[in-house]
Order: structure tokens, then C-alpha cells, then sequence
């Protein structure tokens, strides 16, 4: 493993989603990196206060996933905000119910095994230039003099046909 | 130092100079033709053909570092551990070790078959085009864009992976295009170094051999395919003329009236994209090049879901973003759908793309 694992890679340890491989390359990581280690710890803490301060919520009328799928798409359709013009504070009542959205998101998150979302700009982006054109071009551009392999790079990265 | 295509420097090549820089540019293969277009005019003799046919003979093993510098602030810099194999004339495979967070990765280029392919044998087979060999293949039309847009100078360079190299630096004659520097064998003329810089001095990417092998020829199992592919895309007409692609195909292809500075049409293509359900989606590619960066045009005909079938008006609107190493833009014109993608600047790929056109419809921005 080259560098220390994102949070969410740790999550996805603690959480079970990992492939066998890719947990053995966190597991021997976390083994000699202290600072990988205090952040778990971090994490185990966070997780469990969430859990126990959390309060059972009745799910929503079409279950979670219909409540998942209908903020995604509510979340499509708004358009972007345009930058404040100085430096403002939440008000404290907009703060609680932004800490409340956060708490109860946080759980969500947390106590279920859900399909991580891609951003919406990715997706979007999917949509406009699909795998099979990008790969097209990726594939003719490496042979051009001197290429450094961005269809290889891509599908390393990318890893999607 | 020796200098190639300066400005102001006229024409004349030492033998030196032409030998660093073809075989710099991974001239390893002599170029596949496609067999149904009207063939080009042969390159010009060169005094330097039987030594380069020799060296690029050669097999090697290697590892190599490769690292690519992401341009996006929300996405960390990634580094892959690569393991190389060549055998000649046409044997090349790339195995990904050690990826973060992922599965081990393989590419394989063998005869007329490209394959990719993981650990959980998700494997992908394409045919392959005349110059899909992985650099392995570099054409004279590529180089003489190289000359006509670079500053390319050339000099004895340190060693690397314990091999005494040329130091190759290539610098943009037009602003906003990339700076190479390339470390290559000075005996078997393999690049073993190369960095790429923006235009703002950032390095973009690189990859460095740690270890690499020279060998007359590599076991032939090294490069077996793997087993079951599944076949994605398949090969289509290419030819070098849009008159030659008319007269192979009867379609007009898409080409832009407006190029950023030094790129010139490569070729055109006719392909057809096996989409994951089964179904076939026809493309024209037109390929632009300035010797270094590229960018394609798309045009798929009765594109589904576009613009006429789902009744979205603002789908007729350009969209342009970044997809990992390229920017695209994307519209419509009729019911063709037309994407501009590349290492180019996002704008100039909106440029193009409103300069594009098709015969017999309208520009997309009259």
C-alpha cells in the first residue's frame, strides 16, 4: 500500500466490504502506522457515540432506499448556490437542524450496508463521454510519441467496462 | 547538444539527433497498415532504418514507477508498480501490482488482440487498431508533428536502472501544451524515464524503471491470453484522408474548421462499440494530434436517447467536464451526437466542438 488509507477505506474495513486482498494490504499497513491506528481508534469513538445517542427512527413510508433514491434525485435538480459575497454564520436554529441532518445522515450511513454514491458531477460526467468513447481515444492517444499510458492509467483507476 | 526542428535551425537532422529521437519515441515496431483504405506513400528512405529495425528487435523485462499527478484537488496523487514485458515483434504486456485499494491489473497486446483484464477475471478483448500497440507503434506522421511543434534537444543523461541513458527534452512551441523529458536507453533505445509538465511547470505524470532485463527473446507463455474474454469492440475502417473515409465508407466524417494551435487530422475512423447489453452503437472518429497532446470527435448517428426520442430540449445545449486524464464537450447536431475529448483545455474542446460539421446538417452554432 503506497501512503496512509482515506477514512473511507477505513470505514469500509471496519464495516466488512473490503476484498480479501485489499484488506490484507490495509491490515499490514495499519500493523506499522501508528497515525492509521490513532485514526481508527478516532473512528471507533465517533461510530459509537453516534449509536448510542441515536434514538430507533421508524423507516419511511417505500422503505430506505425509495427515501435514498428520492434525495439523490432532489439533489440533481438543485442548482448550485452562488458564493456568498462576505463571510456569514448559520444561525443557531439553521446550525441545529444542519447538526440534526448530519447526526441522522450519519447514522444512516453507519448502522446500514449501503452501495457507496459516486458524486453527482461524475455521474453526469458518465453520462456526457461514456466509458467506451473515453477508452476509444485513451487507447489511440497512447500512440502518440512519448505517452505516458492514460488508457492505462484510466483503467487502473477507473476500472469500469 | 544536439538540436531537432528548432526554429530558425532549418531541417538538417545528424544522424545522431534522428537516431535519439525516433528511438525516443518508442519506434519499436515497423507500422501496421489498415488493409481497407487506399495506402499512404511510403516514408522516405532513412539512412538510420536497418539499425532501428535492429535495436527495436531487442525483449525486455522491467519494473517500472509510474506515477500520475492528479489535477483535481479533491483526488490524491496515485502511483502504480508496473511490471513490462516485451517480446518482438508485436508481445507486450503491462501488469498493475500492488494498486492501492484495488485489484491486480493486467493489459496484454498480442497478435491482433488487445486484452484487459483483473484479478476477478473481468476481461476485456478488442481488436486491435493499426496503432493500439501501447506506444509500441509510433508513425512518421506523429513525429513530423512532434518537429513541427516542439523544441527537441537532446544530450547524454545520467544513468537509469543502472543503464547509461540520452536525456531527451521536448518543449511546446505554443502556449498551454505540455513539456516532456525523457531519460531513454542509450544502447537499446527504450524511454526508461519520462516526466510530463503542465504549462505551468507542474509535473502531470511519470514513470521511472527501477530494473530492467535485455534479453533476445522472452518464454512465449509469458504472454498467453487469458481466458474466456469477452468481446467489447471491434475494429471498424480507418483511413488517413476524410476523401479516402468517403470513399471506403460513403460517410462524410465529423471534422472542426477551428484547431488550437499545431494539431492536424491523424486519421478517421469507423467503429462499432459492443455495449454491455449486447446491443452495437455505430461511431465515426476523427483523431487530431499536435505530436504529443490528441483529442477525437465523435459522431454516433441515431444516438439512443438523444435529443428527438426523449423531448429535453436542453440536451441540444454543449456540456463540457473532465473525465480522469481528459476534458470532453459533448452536443448535438440533429440527432448526431457529437463529443470532443482529449488532453486539451476544456475551452478549446468547447472551441472545436462548435466548429464541427457534418455534411449535410447544420454547424452545431450556425
Amino acid at each position: 500500500m503506497n501512503g496512509h488509507p482515506e477514512r473511507e477505506q477505513l470505514t469500509a474495513w471496519r464495516e466488512g466490504w473490503l476484498s480479501a486482498g485489499e484488506r490484507a494490504r490495509l491490515e499490514a499497513h495499519l500493523a506499522e502506522c501508528d497515525a492509521c491506528r490513532l485514526t481508527l481508534r478516532q473512528l471507533d469513538q465517533l461510530v459509537n457515540q453516534l449509536r448510542s445517542s441515536a434514538r430507533e427512527v421508524a423507516p419511511p413510508p417505500g422503505g430506505w432506499d425509495a427515501l435514498l433514491e428520492a434525495t439523490l434525485a432532489m439533489r440533481d435538480r438543485i442548482e448550485p448556490l452562488s458564493p456568498p459575497a462576505g463571510r456569514r454564520w448559520l444561525s443557531p436554529a439553521v446550525a441545529a437542524a444542519a447538526a440534526l441532518v448530519i447526526a441522522l445522515t450519519a447514522f444512516f450511513l453507519l448502522d446500514r450496508t449501503i452501495t457507496p454514491v459516486e458524486p453527482a458531477a461524475t455521474i453526469a460526467a458518465e453520462a456526457d463521454l461514456p466509458d467506451l468513447l473515453l477508452q476509444e481515444h485513451a487507447l489511440a492517444s497512447d500512440a502518440v510519441p512519448f505517452s505516458t499510458g492514460a488508457m492505462l492509467l484510466f483503467a487502473a483507476e477507473e476500472k469500469r467496462w | 547538444m544536439v538540436r531537432i526542428g528548432r526554429p530558425g535551425a532549418g531541417t538538417s537532422l545528424t544522424v545522431f539527433s534522428l537516431a535519439v529521437f525516433l528511438i525516443a519515441a518508442g519506434s519499436l515496431l515497423p507500422p501496421l497498415r489498415a488493409a481497407a483504405c487506399p495506402a499512404a506513400a511510403p516514408p522516405p528512405q532513412d539512412p538510420l532504418a536497418e539499425l532501428l529495425r535492429k535495436q527495436r528487435e531487442i525483449a525486455f523485462i522491467g519494473e517500472r514507477f509510474q506515477t500520475s499527478v492528479s489535477s483535481r484537488p479533491e483526488r490524491e496523487d496515485r502511483v502504480f508498480r508496473q511490471r513490462i514485458r516485451h517480446n518482438p515483434p508485436s508481445d507486450y504486456r503491462i501488469d498493475f501490482l500492488d494498486l492501492p485499494d484495488e485489484d491486480e491489473y493486467h493489459v496484454l497486446v498480442t497478435g491482433e488482440k488487445l486484452y484487459e483484464w483483473d484479478e476477478r477475471d473481468r476481461v476485456q478483448v478488442r481488436e486491435r487498431s493499426d496503432d493500439q500497440t501501447l506506444g509500441l507503434v509510433i508513425s512518421d506522421t506523429y513525429l513530423d508533428l512532434l518537429r513541427k511543434n516542439y523544441l527537441i534537444e537532446a544530450e547524454l543523461g545520467p544513468e537509469v536502472a543502472d543503464r547509461r541513458t540520452y536525456t531527451v527534452r521536448i518543449d511546446p512551441l505554443y502556449p498551454g501544451r505540455p513539456a516532456i523529458r525523457a531519460w531513454i536507453d542509450s544502447t537499446y533505445g527504450v524511454p526508461l524515464k519520462v516526466e510530463v509538465y503542465t504549462d505551468r511547470g507542474q509535473l502531470q505524470a511519470r514513470y521511472e524503471y527501477t530494473r530492467i532485463y535485455f534479453r533476445s527473446r522472452l518464454d512465449r507463455a509469458r504472454f498467453d491470453p487469458p481466458a474466456e474474454p469477452e468481446p467489447r469492440t471491434r475494429r471498424g475502417v480507418r483511413c488517413e484522408t476524410p476523401d479516402a473515409f468517403l470513399d471506403e465508407t460513403g460517410q462524410h466524417p465529423p471534422l472542426a474548421d477551428r484547431l488550437p494551435a499545431g494539431f492536424s487530422l491523424v486519421w478517421i475512423r469507423q467503429g462499432v462499440m459492443r455495449q454491455r447489453d449486447g446491443g452495437e452503437q455505430p461511431f465515426i472518429q476523427s483523431f487530431y494530434s499536435d505530436g504529443y497532446a490528441s483529442f477525437s470527435i465523435f459522431a454516433e448517428q441515431e444516438h439512443p436517447g438523444g435529443p428527438e426520442e426523449t423531448g429535453e430540449e436542453g440536451l441540444r445545449e454543449v456540456r463540457s467536464g473532465q473525465r480522469g486524464w481528459f476534458n470532453y464537450a459533448v452536443g448535438w447536431i440533429e440527432n448526431t451526437k457529437v463529443t470532443v475529448t482529449g488532453d486539451v483545455g476544456e475551452a478549446e474542446l468547447v472551441e472545436v466542438l462548435s466548429s464541427v460539421k457534418l455534411e449535410g446538417q447544420p454547424p452545431l452554432i450556425p
